[in-house]
This record gives C-alpha cells, structure tokens and sequence, in this order.
C-alpha cells in the first residue's frame, strides 16, 4: 500500500444544531433561541430552518468553509479525488436549502468525484425536510443517517432530542422513499430503559426497512449536562447481547462492535477509519488521517475562521494522539497495534497477509501469539485472518489493551 | 539524706482509678511541683500518655516531705506504666522501691489490673498501703472497695486510706502512711556499687540517662562504672535526682533513687534490669530479675508514599534510641514495597510505636495487622522461628508448632458471663476458673493463644459487655498447637501474600472468608478465575470469578480514535498496576485487604 493513497476519504463537520442534546460532546453551536430544556415539547412537525437563513453564524461558517476549501487546491495541487464523504455535526439539516447548495458548490468546487462511492449526510427528524432530501437525490449524497435514537417518547425526552417517535419513524419513511440508503442510529443504556423498550426500538427501525442501524451505548462524556448530572447508567450487556442476537434475525449482520447492516450496505466512510485510510478533514472540530498522523482543525468556528483568513486551517490542526515520528515511519509498532485494534472492531478481522506487509512479520506474530492465549470462545482464527467472535466484541476494551502492551515493547 | 529517712515507693492502680491524678497532687503537696506550674498529670510527660491517659515511660520524681514526726523525709515516688504490656518494665520499678499505693476506684472496685499488679508488688517484697480513692464521687461505694480488696486480693483493707485525688481529701494521710508504713531501704554505702537500672531514656545531647536505684555502695561523678549485663565500662558525667527535673548532686548512696548520664550511646548498652557496679571493685553477680525483652507482637510497618522509605527507617531508628524494646528488620511486601517488619512488647506499645513515629518525627506509615512468632520443629529435628506463613516448612515435614500461649484474667459483670465465655471459647480460650467476687461479679481465667487475643479480642470484648469488663493477661510460654498454613491459589498458582496460619479447626471457615474476599476485590478477566484455600495439597474450599461478559463501549469513529486510544491506555496503566499471579491481575486492593491495613485516620 502506496504511503498517499490517490483516493482520500472527507470528513466535513457542521458545527451547528438547534440545541445541544444533554449527551452529546461533539462540537456545535446551538442556534435556537430557547436553552436545553430537559422535557422539551415533542414537535409535531419539522422545524422551519428559515429563522436560520440569515444566521451569521452560518454565514461566517460558510465563508471560512470556502477558504479552507481554496486552499485544497494549493495544498494537494489539484482536485483530490474522492471514495467517500461524510457530512455529520453537529446537525447538517439545520442548514437552508439555500445553505446546503453552497454548501455542494464548495465541494464540488475543491474535491473530484467521479470515482465516489458513498456519501453520507446525517439528518435530525425534526429538523429534516423534504426539500432536503430532494435536493441531496438530485446531487451526489447516496445515504442518510437518521439521528433516530430510540422509539420510545419518554427516552427521547429524557435525551434532551426535540422530536418524538412517529416524528422518527416519519423521517425513515420519508428518506427510504427517497431511494437513499439509510442508517438509523440508536442508543441503550438509559437508566430507565428496558429490553422490552430497546426491542421496541430495534423493531421499529429494523421494521422500516432501513439497511444499517448504529447502535451505540450512552456514555458519560465529560463536560456534556448529562456528565454533570451524573446519573447511574446500567452496564449495557443485556442490551448489547440482545441487539447481537435479535439484529441478524432481522437480516441485519454485526459487521462492527456497533454497527450492523443488510449485506454490502455497511458504512464504507467508517470503515476507511477502521483500516486507517487516508481522511481528510474539513470544517471546525473536523478530525483528518494521513498517513499516520491524525489531526484535528481547530474546535471552535471563531478559530476556524480566523485561520481559514489566512492559511490552511490544515496547516495549524492539532496532531492527536500520534507518537512522535510515527508520520514518516510506515512500520511503527504503535500504529500497528492500534492498527490490529481497529481491525478488530470488524468482523473482517485482521488480514493476516496484508497486516504482516504493513507492519512487518515480527509485529504480526506477536499480535497474532496474544491473540492465541486469548480464550477460544473470544477469538476466531480464519484461514489468512483471526477476527473477534460475537462474545469477543462484548469484551473488546480488556483484549485490546492486551494488545497494546506490544505498543510498549 | 541518711538512709532511714529515705522511702521509696510506686503507686499500681488499674487504668482509669486515679493514679496519675494522684501523683499530681502528692508533687503539689509537698511543692515540688507547684500548682500553678502543674499541667494536667506532670508525670505523663508523653502528650501521647496525657491524651490517652495511660502512662508509658516511666518518670520517677523525688519529694522533700516534713512529717508530722517533725523530721525531713526523702519520698522518692517511681511511676508505673500501668498496662500488661509493660509487665518487664513495671517489675523493674517495683523493684526499685519498698512500698506501693495499691489505688482502687471506690465506684469501680477491683479490677484485673489491680489483681495483677497487687500480685507483682507483693511478689517483689513490698509494704502495700491500699487507698480508696474517687470517694468524693456520689457512686462511690468504698466500704465494698475495701471488702473487695481483702476478698479478692486477699489483702488487708481495714486501714486503707479513704481518698480523693481530685478534690485532695486523703492526701495528707497518704504521705504519712509512706512514712510510717513503708520501710526505709537498706544497704551499706562502703560496699561495692551495686544499682539498678529501672529505665533508661535517651537525650539527644547527652545521650543515654540511666534511671537507678543504688542498693549497696555509692555513685559518684568520675566513678567508672560497669554494666554488668553489656559488660560495657563508661566513666559517669553527671549523678543527679529528679525534683522533677534533672539536678545533679555529688553522690547517689544506697537506698537513693537518681540518674546517672556516662555518655552512653545507645539504649541497648543500658539495659532496664541491668545491673551497674563499679568498674573497678565489681559485685560478684549481678540483681536478680534481668531479662533481654523479647517482642511478642509483630506487624509491618510501610511508608504510605514508597518514597519514604529512607524516612521512615530514619523515623525508625530515632524511634529505637528512646526505646530500646521495638525490634526492627527490613522486609518487603508485594502490595506494599519496601518497610519493616517491628517488633514490640504487647499491642499498646506497637500502637504508641505508630502514633509516635507519626507525631514525633511526620512519617506517614501503614501497619500490617500484628501477628505472633511460632516456634516449628520440623522432622529432622530443626526448630524454625516463623514469623511468616512462608517461614513454614511444607506440611509433611513438620512435627510440631508451637504458638503462644496467655493466661487471660477477665473481670466482669455476672450478667455477661455466658456472652464472655462464648467469645473466648472462639478464640480457642482454655477455661481455668471461675469465681464469683461479689453475687454480681465475676472472674473468669482463660488460657488462650496469643494469635487470638491480638486480632481483635479486646474491642469483642468491650462490645459484649459494653466497656464493664477488665481484663489482664500474662504470657505463660509456647504450648504445641494444632496449627496449619491455608494457602490461597489464583488460578491454580499459589498467592504467597494471601496465605494464613489458623488453627485446622477454623481452617474451612477462615479460608472460606478469604476465597470470598478475594472473589470481591479481583475483577472478571477474559477467562473464569478459580480461587481455592489448600492445606498441603488438599483443597478445602473454592470460588470462581465468572468472566468478564462486557467490557466495551460502542462507537468508534476518526474523531474517536484518539480518544478511545486514550481510555484504552488509561485501562493498559490500571491493568499494570495490578500484580500479576499467573495470567490473573490482581489489584492492589486485594493484597492490602488481606493485610487488614490499618491506615491514615484510625
């Protein structure tokens, strides 16, 4: 594998919503006029984006975002071509219609996508309308991720999300129709939860017919209203085991630790992250990967766009979390752990052959000989690859940390 | 001061009768101390004894006193420490005097301290004067203080002195019963020295300041002395008595209480009970009563930060200068790191070693729970001091342990007897006697191995019969026990640190509690966990830690990479933390748990 792959992957981060959801660390700039409200009314109907047409904010974003995006050309001498992007937040369907073909132009304008093979656009039901939609079928997105959550109206309030479950459901319907692919997120582990209301929810979204349901557990993140009131949370595993073995009887297959989907509609942009693809960053707060340094431009909008006034926002992102001279070296044992780690989120496992030309035949047998002391029940060895079993996936943290005393050596 | 107007006594009471209370008011009487200079109790000069109420080092001060005789007396008056742990030490004072103040509370009456401390002072000799005191007390009962004097120890209470220390009626009885009843001493000035050590303290600029009492010949400044049981030879500096403070005189003659300070170096060349003569017209034997202390209780002692450890044996060794009865060797544990393994008399004088060493000299220490050492003759015939489980031999090639044995007196309430009888019978107690002091209170003599009596016996006791029972012991020597070693195994490897010495018949039971413990403290791992408790070979109980089942959080996109990483790390750093038996991480948690740690704040 080339050091710069000619395909690259992009992240664009829309750092806006109407208001912050009580759980949600992610970066974005709440543009309602109302505070978090912790039952807020459940909507009945979408919400009219046009209060937000002339939002400065937006504006200001939308000028720094064509900045960056002039400097794409400058920085990779050409338009770099593109296999898939994804537009999360934040809340991309806040945008206007009016916002969202700048928005494209700017794209268009900087990126090649004539080989593109996926892109996503993530969409909140009250805030998605069927402008929206199409005018995303008439240009290049191919997928919509629902923010669904759950189906249960009591969750989605104690959530902090301003829609309710026919609202949801309404939102798959509609995109469904549509002709996207759609994915449906969904959340377990809420204190008063129950299997039977998480089999409702997994009912529901698996009913509706979508291809691919991300089901994530709630966590604590620091600094998220949710943090700060500090409710006890159950451990998870009845919901998660319940998910594994309820999902594939809906026909939708565990493909990663959080993710499950029909046959060939797994996430192509996620799994770009999960074999350390090359990814490119675009917007405040959005996070890039090339060639093993990962970075991150600069969190908020006002940064942004002060750098994006005069250099490549690119050029001034924070390098995260990779080991010094990791970028020049392509057998680093560091990033070959973590590189087996994210290979071990999937259930395509590690490629034997292929991480041995990666990383090098020594690293390879030593992931390969912890693997081996790792109970049987965890652990599957394939012919050419050794992926985690359904039981594996439910204790991935202890065995990954395994791995990455090998980091150390 | 001739001889026959010298008078040496000590006062014995059991805890809490008064007996610090009424040395304060003999000084003032007699002004050697005067009121207003008086603190709370002269005598405890520890803050530690003042605050506890116990006293520990003992202070001797000397009494000028006019009797109604009209004549000038010496009262030189030698402070006990008043507790078992002490017992070697409290012998030696006794020693050193002619009569005792035998103190019983007139609310409280005899309790098992007075019994055992009425005993030693008879054994040495002594005129015993009994005083009745806290009689100003509305609860006071001192006609049955007096019966139960003459009933239970079995002296004669018809005079004893009516008194109350706090308010100082009796007071002036009591110094003229001193002079009346107790003897003066006797000895010949023109022979050899021959004086007794009853403490010894050591100053940090004088060094080591032996505490004596001269039975025959006379101490002098210049004089070159010897001390018989070290054989070391020292010219003295200084002689001087205690008014209280340190004043030197010229001489020291027989029957005379002082000090000596010869520039000794270290508490061990000046051993209580030694004998000092003069180095040049030596006595041919030493008195008799000396014994080396040896330590019956032992635990670890370990810097809280692992860090400290240079601190901590500075601490130590400062610590052994004044009091030459802790033993001390370096050992290491798994859980802990790097500190020592001490010894002491008794579980007071370990927890007063504790408290010192935080308060004198700032170490931040953790202590083991105390154990006892066990005497092993092993097949071949070789006998093994084990002060460690791991000090055992295999089971197969031991013929017999031999533990520690106390004889327990225990005085209380007749409505808690069976409660009592029970607790101790647990503790593997060897019943003795009963007997009944009054209808309503009871002693009861147990023998009982000391490895019981140190856990936690005395707070049992106090809770069965809610503070109203007293208690004395003495060691009465190792006795053959049906001791063995339960080993832990973590996953079929043995865990030396969780290893334990129990009696066979409470083996199941303590081992099924140490299992059950350590089935709380070591988290689930990829695989089950058997915990098994062995004798030998033969295992006697096990538990399983079930599988870790879920340890994941679900998404991980780009942005969450590096964040995940993070955690992941934070986890690998917990996990290395942990001690490794085996494939098993063990936390830290676990090994202090089963070092019962009594840390910071007790």
């Amino acid at each position: 594998m080339p050091l710069f792959s000619p395909l690259f992957s992009l992240y664009l981060h829309v750092p806006f919503c109407v208001s912050k959801c009580s759980y949600c660390a992610f970066y974005s700039e709440p543009l309602g006029e109302t505070p978090f409200l912790s039952n807020p009314p459940v909507s009945s109907r979408p919400f009219i984006m046009d209060s937000f047409i002339s939002n400065p904010s937006i504006t200001k974003w939308l000028l720094a975002l064509s900045r960056e995006a002039g400097y794409i050309d400058e920085i990779w001498e050409g338009r770099p071509r593109l296999r898939t992007l994804y537009i999360g937040g934040g809340t991309p369907t806040v945008l206007s219609l009016s916002q969202w073909e700048r928005l494209l132009g700017i794209l268009e304008g900087a990126f090649d996508f004539s080989v593109i093979e996926e892109v996503t656009v993530e969409a909140n039901p009250c805030s998605l309308t069927e402008g929206h939609l199409r005018l995303w079928r008439d240009s290049f997105v191919t997928r919509v991720s629902v923010g669904v959550q759950s189906l249960q109206d009591d969750e989605l309030s104690w959530l902090g999300r301003r829609h309710g479950s026919r609202m949801a459901l309404q939102a798959l319907e509609k995109t469904l129709s549509c002709g996207f692919d759609v994915s449906a997120d969904l959340i377990f582990g809420l204190p008063f939860q129950t299997l039977r209301t998480w089999h409702d929810s997994l009912r529901g979204v698996a009913g509706s017919g979508v291809g691919h349901i991300s089901a994530y557990q709630l966590t604590l993140e620091p600094g998220t209203p949710l943090a700060r009131s500090s409710p006890s949370l159950p451990e998870g595993y009845s919901f998660y085991r319940f998910a594994q073995w309820y999902l594939p009887r809906r026909g939708l297959e565990q493909y990663e630790i959080a993710s499950f989907s029909r046959p060939g509609k797994e996430c192509r942009h996620n799994a770009a992250y999960w074999r350390q693809d090359p990814v490119l960053a675009l917007g405040p707060g959005a996070w890039g990967y090339l060639s093993g340094f990962r970075y991150r431009n600069a969190p908020t909008l006002e940064e942004y766009a002060a750098w994006a006034a005069t250099r490549p926002p690119v050029a001034e992102a924070e390098r995260l979390g990779a080991p010094e001279g990791e970028f020049s070296q392509s057998h680093s044992r560091p990033r070959g752990v973590e590189a087996a780690i994210l290979a071990l989120r999937t259930k395509w496992g590690i490629d034997t052959t292929s991480f041995a030309r990666r990383f090098g035949e020594e690293l390879t047998e030593e992931v390969l000989g912890v693997l081996k002391k790792i109970p049987p029940r965890l652990v599957e060895f394939f012919e050419g690859g050794v992926r985690l079993t359904s039981s594996g996936m439910r204790v991935g943290n202890a065995i990954w940390v395994e791995l990455l005393e090998l980091a150390d050596r | 001061m001739k001889q026959k107007n010298i008078r040496n006594f000590c006062i014995v009471a059991h805890i809490d009768h008064g007996k610090s209370t009424l040395a304060d008011r003999l000084l003032e009487r007699t002004h050697t101390v005067e009121s207003r200079d008086m603190k709370q109790q002269v005598l405890d000069s520890l803050s530690l004894e003042r605050e506890r109420g116990i006293t520990i080092k003992l202070v001797p001060v000397r009494m000028n006193y006019r009797a109604r005789d009209g004549l000038d007396y010496v009262l030189n008056l030698i402070d006990t420490p008043g507790h078992v742990d002490f017992g070697y030490e409290v012998s030696r004072s006794l020693a050193a005097c002619e009569g005792a103040l035998l103190v019983v509370d007139a609310t409280q009456g005899v309790e098992a301290q007075t019994v055992a401390n009425a005993y030693q002072a008879i054994e040495q000799g002594l005129e015993i004067l009994p005083i009745v005191n806290k009689i100003d007390l509305p609860s006071s009962l001192p006609e049955n203080a007096k019966k139960e004097i003459a009933d239970v120890v079995g002296l004669d209470a018809s005079n004893a002195v009516l008194a109350s220390a706090k308010d100082g009626t009796g007071i002036d009885e009591i110094l003229e019963r001193v002079v009346s009843d107790v003897p003066p001493p006797e000895g010949n000035p023109d022979a050899p020295l021959e004086a007794l050590i009853f403490d010894s303290v050591y100053d940090n600029y004088r060094g080591v300041i032996c505490y004596v009492r001269v039975m025959n010949g006379t101490l002098r400044p210049g004089q070159h002395i010897l001390f018989m049981a070290t054989n070391g030879r020292y010219p003295v500096d200084e002689v001087g008595v205690f008014r209280p403070g340190f004043t030197p005189v010229d001489c020291l003659g027989p029957g005379e209480v002082g000090y000596i300070s010869a520039s000794v170096k270290s508490l061990a060349e000046a051993r209580v009970g030694d004998t000092v003569t003069d180095a040049a017209k030596p006595v041919d034997r030493p008195l008799p009563g000396y014994r080396k202390v040896k330590s019956v209780v032992f635990c670890g002692f370990y810097p809280v930060e692992r860090d400290d450890y240079p601190q901590l044996r500075d601490a130590l060794e400062k610590l052994c200068l004044n009091d030459a009865a802790i033993t001390y060797e370096p050992e290491t544990s798994v859980a802990l790191g790097f500190g020592f393994r001490c010894g002491f008399l008794g579980l007071l004088h370990m927890d007063v070693a504790q408290e010192r060493l935080k308060r004198e000299f700032d170490v931040d220490l953790v202590a083991t729970a105390p154990n006892v050492v066990y005497e092993i003759t092993a097949q071949n015939g070789a006998v093994i001091e084990a002060h460690r489980p791991s000090d055992f031999p295999e089971i197969g090639e031991i013929e017999e342990i031999r533990e520690p044995f106390i004889k327990l007196s225990v005085f209380l309430p007749s409505e808690y007897v069976g409660k009592v009888m029970q607790l101790v019978q647990e503790k593997r107690g060897i019943y003795r006697s009963m007997d009944y002091l009054t209808p309503d209170r009871v002693r009861l003599v147990y023998e009982m191995p000391l490895a019981e009596f140190i856990v936690d016996f005395h707070d049992k006791l106090k809770s069965q019969t809610r503070g109203y029972a007293s208690l004395d012991y003495e060691f009465i020597g190792l006795r053959p026990s049906e001791l063995v070693r339960v080993d832990v195994l973590v996953n079929g490897e043995a865990a030396d640190a969780f290893s334990f010495i129990c009696h066979k018949d409470a083996a199941y039971h303590r081992g099924h509690a140490a299992v059950t413990r350590l089935k709380e403290l070591i988290p689930s791992q990829l695989f089950e966990v058997p915990i098994q408790a062995s004798i030998g070979k033969r295992v006697i109980v096990r538990v399983n830690v079930k599988a870790l089942r879920k340890d994941v959080l679900a998404k991980c996109y780009g942005g969450d990479i590096t964040r995940k990483r993070k955690l992941l790390e934070k986890q690998k750093e917990g996990k290395k933390r942990m001690k490794q038996i085996g494939k098993v991480s063990i936390p830290q948690e676990a090994f202090l748990a089963f070092l019962q740690i009594d840390g910071e704040g007790k």
